[in-house]
């Protein structure tokens, strides 16, 4: 792979006045074009930039051509690439700089005489005087070397992350939510099936299916507000994987932009295709597992244009678990001028599947269940084979994304989101009816259905303005975000489905306005300063179409309206102390809120919400070769939350229900080495303890308290990808070895007790011989038979008129056991497009 | 997998299992708050007050009672954590409760003893005159370590769960027969008796008990059958000429009694024997 080495050979400087040279902010490296003959020598190119007043990219020539492959690979890059403006004193100029880009081909120590690949080199060569289109007045000349690749904002917290996924792509994932593994801290689990949304656990936060993570695509909101499921629902098996260009996790509320659902933190997928031309992949496993993608984006145009098709199809690694589903997402950046982008991006999903929900653990190890006897039939049965869903997302966003004088931004979002589901589970058997005088239980099985829309405005403000050393110390932001949506439960016969009763009916409206105010200074060379305040309004308009058809005053119509308004005022802070060049101190402390379920209200009242207090400190390390080839960077801190009002699961109504005030404390540490873009190693462990307080004690005792169930202490994970070439009958092959490995501590359960630790091994490995690639992927590769979700209550599955038990008892829902997967994988880089 | 992955992949999961858990168990335990225990579930036949003899009794009405088969199908047995509403109260208190008496509210469980602690959840045909004196262990059963303080069971007909040992029950619930005695007064009796659904009409509640439930002890439920004859007029009841048994139908005062008596709260009482 490469990464470029940008040697910036700039007009020489005027005698009057100093001329301060651009500097690159963001500069992704190029990718080595795909099907090209291997080298033996070093390849370059030379591009000429014209760089704007503002820093960016307004024109690319190739001086020195390398051929039709190179050429495009490198103006590709150079496309993206932008900078703080070169100056004379305090006026920016608008320059010209020649760029060589070269290729090389790489000598492993083990083999002298293959293996081309490209490689970064410094070269340096003589200021070039421009020419060409060199603006007028000539801008002086002078020259420099700049290295380095694209660099994200700064972080607001030491566990705020911005995560380029890169080479850990190549780790084997089921999906786009896979990814957050790659945040510290960060567990999954799923008991409904292959669509539906994964239950996430983060900094000792069972965090449900999103009521206390924020989730956002491209900046548009996924939590579903009171969402029959839960509360906040976010449902990321959408997105597709190979269109995640990165991802921020921000853990804990500490950056002021972070909206409704921020308890826990704040994940944010950005989308992108690096890779231009068409990749076509398809896939077929174990359990009949199928998948087909097609990703393209156009050469001519950046990576923020693409298109991505998805299908998947499979029986499911046990009885019940078939799923099918389609997406789609597109994007297409349009240039409206120098100085503004308008983003289209649009998505669309289809899903269904089947589920086998829980079990009771005694019964597996009696054998009870209605499957073969042996331990594996049992441990992956089932119950109630009328559990899964079906799922549908359509998803429009427009941005508009201006660049203002000095480096000032002004952006604009709007977005609007169709949704609709249907989940039905059954975690209780026959325990919940009432039966009518002389009949038996009908059955448990809840039907949630939710449908919808969700329509809203974005954006934010960054001025131009340099303060106390600082450009842009100032944003300003916004959200506004209507829905619309009716949100039901309904318990459905055993025999047959059809609904009996209903949990809850609601038409709820809600609108949320929030507005934020970030500022950032250096008042010392060794400090900066962040803060902000984040306000938050809303206003809740429900129908409750469950009420009774009379009361103790007669008849009456079975419906209620009910209204209610709140406001929250979330200050967050953070300060970062430069201890060395390569060290930093970062402390942070925020609130943060989630809003109240609609379905919990009452009529005129001020809304409630559930509050977040985090705080955190800790330390971060970088290094970087001075070649830009290699970097390393660790991290680790320590943090304390807790909140005014938590939810749990509840197995009565299969969803979250209020439990009062808790906290948590703990730490974390990662890493991530990065070397010659050949090996990427990223590695965490993070502890977190949730206790719910005890009554009256103070909020500084955090350790007290009874500990919450289910919630891991200790998780560990590790990905790591190595790639290279070879070369196999005089052809050059390229390679890629990857691992993902999750380590869950044991879980506290009810009654003092631990479940058993978990170890998850996943591999994969590749080979691609010009632009066709074949892989394979091992996950679970021990075939270790793992508890996904666990549960203790009370059920009764031994039928309709068997005498229940009543003593809560451990449930769970089975993981995956190993699954093989072969890939075919074709790229087409269509180099007859030229830029 | 093969066989020979197998123990190596469970000697690698355990290496690390064990790593973890010697981390975490350092600091104790869960911390979730309760225990859980395992505990032994026992059935027995209480003696009468003054009687040597299970199944032999004298009745408030003054019938000498001595059965000579007694069966029944009972449980499941479930051990709650809030003491029954008819324990018998202290003075003070029950003046207490009359003047400020507590609002209940309906909690919408099978019943509003609180958490079940203990449970034995099948069926089982109990012969109460079997093993005299001694209890028959069922075997062992999950719970939470605790005080229970009342217990709740179900007397229903044996379903097809109980297989070949709910055929000796002939599809009823209770059956005893016996010899009861007054004066010169004899009437050998037989009866069969059923509690079909409602599950509200086969339940007996609120049996007062005291049991600190922990590992390896035995609870065991004692039944009390002098107490399910209270009030129980064999008087009344018409002997055949030949001598053989009365059916006792359920048109009849005994029947009615024992109907009522059976599904009392002191019908049956249960004692914890800690491991000894």
């Amino acid at each position: 792979m490469f990464i470029p080495t940008l040697v910036l050979w700039l007009l020489s400087a005027s005698p009057e006045v100093p001329v301060t040279p651009p500097v690159p902010v963001e500069a992704a490296p190029p990718v080595m074009p795909a099907d090209v003959p291997a080298l033996t020598q070093p390849v370059r190119v030379l591009l000429r930039l014209t760089l704007d007043d503002r820093g960016e990219v307004s024109r690319v020539d190739v001086r020195e051509s390398a051929g039709v492959a190179f050429d495009r690979a490198a103006m590709a890059a150079a496309l993206r690439w932008r900078f703080e403006p070169a100056r004379r004193g305090e006026v920016p100029l608008e320059v010209q700089v020649d760029v060589p880009v070269t290729f090389e081909p790489v000598v492993p120590p083990s083999d002298a005489g293959a293996a081309p690949r490209a490689e970064n080199t410094d070269v340096t060569q003589p200021a070039d005087d421009g020419g060409g289109s060199s603006p007028d007045p000539k801008p002086p000349s002078f020259s420099t070397t700049v290295r380095g690749q694209s660099v994200a904002p700064p972080p607001v917290a030491v566990g705020d992350f911005h995560i380029t996924v890169g080479q850990l792509a190549d780790v084997p994932r089921n999906s786009a939510t896979d990814l957050l593994l790659l945040a510290p801290g960060v567990m999954l689990a799923n008991h409904g099936g292959e669509g539906h949304a994964e239950t996430l656990y983060l900094r000792g936060f069972d965090a449900g299916e999103g009521k206390d993570v924020e989730m956002r695509l491209n900046g548009v909101p996924l939590n579903e507000v009171s969402h029959a499921h839960g509360h906040g629902y976010a449902d990321t098996y959408f997105i597709i994987p190979e269109l995640v260009q990165s991802l921020r996790v921000t853990e804990g509320p500490y950056d002021p932009s972070q909206g409704d659902f921020g308890v826990a933190g704040t994940v944010d997928y950005q989308l992108g295709l690096e890779r231009r031309g068409i990749t076509a992949s398809a896939s077929y496993g174990s359990f009949a597992s199928r998948r087909l993608s097609l990703v393209w984006g156009p050469p001519e145009s950046t990576d923020a244009t693409f298109v991505g098709v998805l299908l998947r199809q499979g029986h499911g690694f046990g009885p019940n678990r078939a799923y099918a589903n389609a997406g789609l997402m597109a994007q297409t950046e349009l240039r409206l001028g120098p100085e503004t982008r308008l983003r289209l991006f649009g998505a669309s999903y289809g899903a269904r599947f089947s589920t086998a929900g829980v079990v009771r653990e005694t019964d597996v190890v009696d054998a009870r269940l209605p499957c073969d006897a042996d331990a594996d039939s049992q441990f992956f049965c089932l119950y109630d084979p009328n559990q899964g869903g079906a799922s549908q997302r359509h998803l429009a966003s427009v941005e508009l994304v201006s660049r203002l004088e000095r480096g000032g931004r002004f952006v604009q979002q709007a977005f609007a989101v169709a949704r609709q589901m249907r989940s039905r589970e059954n975690f209780t058997g026959f325990l919940q009816d009432t039966p009518p005088v002389g009949e038996a239980q009908r059955g448990d099985n809840t039907e949630q259905s939710y449908q919808g829309t969700t329509v809203g405005l974005r954006g934010r403000y960054t001025p131009g303005l340099t303060w106390a050393g600082q450009p842009q110390p100032v944003e300003l932001g916004y959200v506004a975000r209507y829905d619309n949506v009716h949100t039901r439960a309904r318990r459905l016969r055993d025999k047959g489905g059809a609904p009996y009763a209903t949990i809850f009916d609601n038409q709820v409206r809600t609108t949320n306005l929030g507005a934020y105010l970030s500022l950032r200074g250096a008042p010392m060379e060794w400090l900066t300063l962040r803060g902000g305040v984040r306000v938050d309004t809303f206003l809740f308009g429900v129908e409750d179409l469950n009420r009774p058809e009379s009361d103790r005053q007669g008849s009456r119509i079975p419906e209620e309206s009910v209204e209610a308004y709140g406001f929250f005022a979330s200050p967050r802070a953070s300060a970062e102390v430069r201890l060395t060049p390569r060290l930093t101190w970062l402390t942070s402390a925020g609130l943060g809120a989630r809003s109240s379920d609609a379905a919990g209200l009452s009529d005129a009242e001020f809304a409630p919400y559930a509050r977040v207090t985090s705080g955190e400190t800790g330390l971060g390390w970088h290094w970087r070769d001075d070649a830009g080839d290699s970097a390393l960077e660790v991290r680790g801190a320590v943090f304390a939350t807790r909140v005014s009002q938590d939810l749990v699961f509840s197995e009565t109504t299969g969803r979250n229900q209020p439990i009062g005030p808790s906290q948590r404390l703990g730490a974390f540490g990662t890493a991530r080495f990065q070397w010659n873009q050949r090996l990427d190693v990223q590695a965490s462990l993070a502890w977190a303890r949730a206790t719910l307080p005890v009554p009256g004690a103070s909020s500084w005792r955090l350790w007290d308290g009874t500990v919450i169930p289910y919630i891991p202490q200790v998780l560990g994970r590790v990905d790591a990808a190595w790639r290279g070439t070879t070369t196999v009958a005089r052809q050059p092959v390229g390679w890629s070895l990857a691992l993902g490995h999750s380590a869950i501590g044991p879980k506290p359960l009810p009654l003092d007790r631990y479940s058993e630790s978990i170890f998850l091994f996943d591999v994969a490995a590749r080979a691609r011989w010009r632009a066709v690639e074949l892989g394979v992927t091992v996950e679970n590769l021990l075939d270790a038979r793992w508890r996904e979700s666990e549960f203790n209550y009370v059920s009764n599955f031994r039928g309709p008129d068997a005498p229940a038990s009543l003593l809560a008892t451990r449930h769970f829902s089975a993981g995956a056991p190993r699954t093989v997967r072969g890939t075919l994988t074709v790229y087409l880089d269509l180099q007859e497009d030229r830029p | 997998m093969t066989s020979a992955l197998r123990p190596s992949r469970r000697a690698f999961t355990r290496l690390l299992g064990g790593a973890l858990v010697a981390g975490v168990h350092a600091c104790g335990l869960s911390g979730t708050g309760g225990r859980s225990i395992t505990f032994r579930m026992g059935l027995r036949t209480a003696m009468a007050p003054g009687e040597d003899t299970v199944g032999v009794f004298t009745t408030d009405t003054g019938w000498r009672v001595a059965l000579t088969t007694a069966r029944m199908v009972l449980g499941p047995i479930y051990l709650f954590e809030k003491a029954s509403p008819l324990q018998p109260q202290a003075l003070l208190r029950r003046v207490s409760d009359l003047l400020l008496p507590t609002a209940h509210a309906h909690e919408g469980d099978f019943f509003s003893g609180g958490r079940v602690l203990g449970e034995w959840d099948r069926e089982v045909v109990f012969d109460l005159l079997a093993q005299p004196g001694q209890a028959r262990v069922l075997g062992h059963s999950p719970g939470i370590a605790g005080l229970a303080r009342s217990l709740s069971l179900l007397l229903q007909p044996p379903s097809r769960a109980l297989g070949a040992e709910g055929d000796v029950m002939e599809g009823r619930t209770l059956f005893l027969e016996g010899v009861a005695t007054q004066a010169e007064a004899r009437v050998p009796f037989r009866l069969a008796m059923d509690f079909p659904p409602p599950v509200e009409l086969q339940r007996v509640d609120f049996v007062p008990i005291q049991a600190d439930l922990d590992d390896e002890g035995l609870f065991c439920l004692e039944a009390q059958p002098h107490r399910w004859f209270t009030g129980t007029r064999f008087d009344r009841l018409t002997v055949p000429a030949e001598g053989t048994p009365v059916d006792v139908g359920p048109e009849t005062q005994v029947h009615r009694a024992l109907s009522v008596n059976v599904r009392r709260f002191d019908a049956f009482t249960g004692a914890w024997e800690p491991q000894g």
